[in-house]
């Protein structure tokens, strides 16, 4: 792992993105919709919102997310960018977790936006476990980014949604699980550190995976 | 018992069409195989007659 | 190679009648579920083809990353196909069991809810294989995501039974096999001659699958061979 490499691609990704303002602007708009969308079809109380909005965090997370890494690959195709990429004298992996820690910062920073909005247009009270809800956050977003990023590498546009979901669909119970017992029912908050430690698992299984097959798949 | 017979008739309709449908598989490519073969090798005899 | 496949075929046709036997006369009917208790055998057996398969996807894919092996890679297909299709036959026996025995089609389960999971991420599988591109390279995608998915199931598995049991007791007993007080000894032959017979079976579909992915490599051999013969 040669950090200075990845750090690189990272640094790149970012200045994309910051070149290319339009496409952070269509994640966040894409977010937005979806909370609109969603209280147009549910006949929101506050007593049904209490139970659905940590759920709805993470199915937000998942969408945008999705995109966010479809994009990251796909991009690349133009002019052959990724074919330059891969003949350039730096290691296989650096590409890759490059890209995923790029993934993970856009995604983080659409989140920061988006889910203090979901919680204004709801009126969605909650201050406290702050942190703790961060912590979770991080660990998600950083799973999910890992494998979405790997998926998005071996698949096209169609196929990468169907094969996305059902391996994150772990992440995402864990996730909704400990953001409902923070938000919810703080009493069990000693559950909410299981679901986390299995996040954590999941996060160290999946890296060290993919790591270890991504030569493998981007290799000639 | 209606539940009973139903199972077992939906494993088996599902068995056997995946059956049929490999050996429908099978019986189309080598057709097609056959059928390359056949031109490649009347293409080499034209050959050596020449 | 020809009589391997007849005399395997052969075995699963005998091995199939003795089972169906074994199953519908010869075992005994379960004293409180009755009939219906006889979905059992074909079910857990399905399952249990299913799970063989995916395990063998598993390993191939393995093999394929590590030899770059041929073979491998096509009973990885053969395999992984017939692993959806026996994991169909698991999803629909298993709701009409459940209808009958607890009055409900579906619960969200961990057992079931890692099946269709599993389900999901096989047919992803299969649809990745037959993406169209450069032939090395979907080998190497669809071998890296065969062995990803495995490596899940697990996961999927823990994930989903802690989610369950935070939300309602366990209430059918530690599984859905449960029969009420141990299996008898006849059942349980039934159920290992059933789970032979599969078995059997599935050895005859993979190498049936194997040939066609074969036969069809050929095919565009000579494709190949004639398209750079005319341009």
């Amino acid at each position: 792992m040669n950090i200075k490499q990845i750090w690189m691609i990272t640094k790149k990704e970012l200045y994309y993105e910051y070149k290319e303002k339009q496409n952070v602007m269509f994640i966040l708009v894409f977010a937005l919709l979806m909370i609109t969308t969603y209280s147009f079809s549910f006949t929101i109380t506050q007593d049904l919102l209490k139970q659905i909005t940590p759920g709805f965090i993470w199915i937000v997370t998942i969408f945008t997310g999705v995109m966010c890494f479809e994009r990251s690959i796909s991009y690349e195709l133009h002019n052959d960018c990724l074919t330059g990429l891969l003949v350039a004298p730096i290691e296989k992996s650096a590409i890759y977790i490059g890209k995923a820690i790029a993934n993970f910062l856009i995604l983080f920073c659409t989140n920061v936006i988006v889910i203090p909005l979901l919680f204004i247009l709801f009126d969605f009270r909650y201050y406290q476990h702050l942190s703790l809800f961060f912590v979770v956050m991080v660990v998600g977003l950083f799973g999910f980014s890992i494998v979405g990023t790997f998926l998005a590498c071996i698949s096209n546009k169609v196929l990468f949604y169907i094969l996305l979901l059902p391996m994150v669909s772990p992440l995402l119970i864990a996730g909704a699980q400990s953001t409902k017992i923070l938000f919810l029912t703080e009493n069990q908050i000693h559950d909410m550190f299981s679901w986390l430690k299995m996040m954590i698992a999941y996060d160290c299984i999946f890296f060290t995976v993919c790591y270890w097959l991504i030569d493998f798949v981007l290799g000639e | 018992m209606i539940y009973l017979f139903s199972a077992y008739t939906v494993a088996w309709l599902i068995i056997f069409s995946y059956l049929f449908l490999l050996f429908r598989r099978e019986n189309k490519i080598r057709e097609q195989l056959h059928f390359i073969e056949h031109c490649l090798q009347e293409k080499k005899n034209r050959k050596m007659v020449r | 190679m020809k009589r391997l496949d007849a005399i395997l075929l052969a075995c699963s046709a005998v091995c199939m009648f003795i089972a169906l036997y074994m199953v519908f006369i010869w075992s005994p009917i379960e004293v409180k579920m009755g009939v219906v208790q006889k979905i059992f055998y074909i079910h857990v057996s399905s399952a249990w083809v299913s799970f063989l398969a995916f395990f063998v996807v598993f390993i191939c894919s393995l093999l394929v990353i590590w030899k770059s092996n041929e073979l491998a890679y096509h009973i990885a297909g053969a395999s992984a196909e017939i692993g959806v299709v026996f994991t169909a036959i698991v999803l629909t026996t298993g709701p009409i069991w459940a209808r009958s025995a607890w009055n409900t089609w579906w619960t969200w389960e961990p057992r079931l809810t890692t099946t269709l999971i599993l389900f999901f991420m096989y047919i992803g599988y299969l649809l990745l294989r037959q993406s169209d591109g450069e032939r090395n390279k979907v080998a190497r995608f669809s071998s890296a995501f065969g062995l990803v998915a495995f490596i899940n199931v697990p996961i999927v598995f823990m994930a989903i039974r802690w989610w369950n049991s935070r939300l309602h007791p366990v209430v059918f007993g530690d599984g859905k096999n449960q029969k009420g007080g141990g299996v008898e000894p006849e059942m349980l032959l039934t159920l290992i001659v059933c789970v032979v017979t599969m078995t059997f079976l599935y050895v005859v579909l993979v190498r049936k699958g194997v040939r066609i992915a074969r036969m069809k490599e050929k095919i565009k051999m000579y494709m190949e061979q004639v398209y750079t013969h005319f341009s």
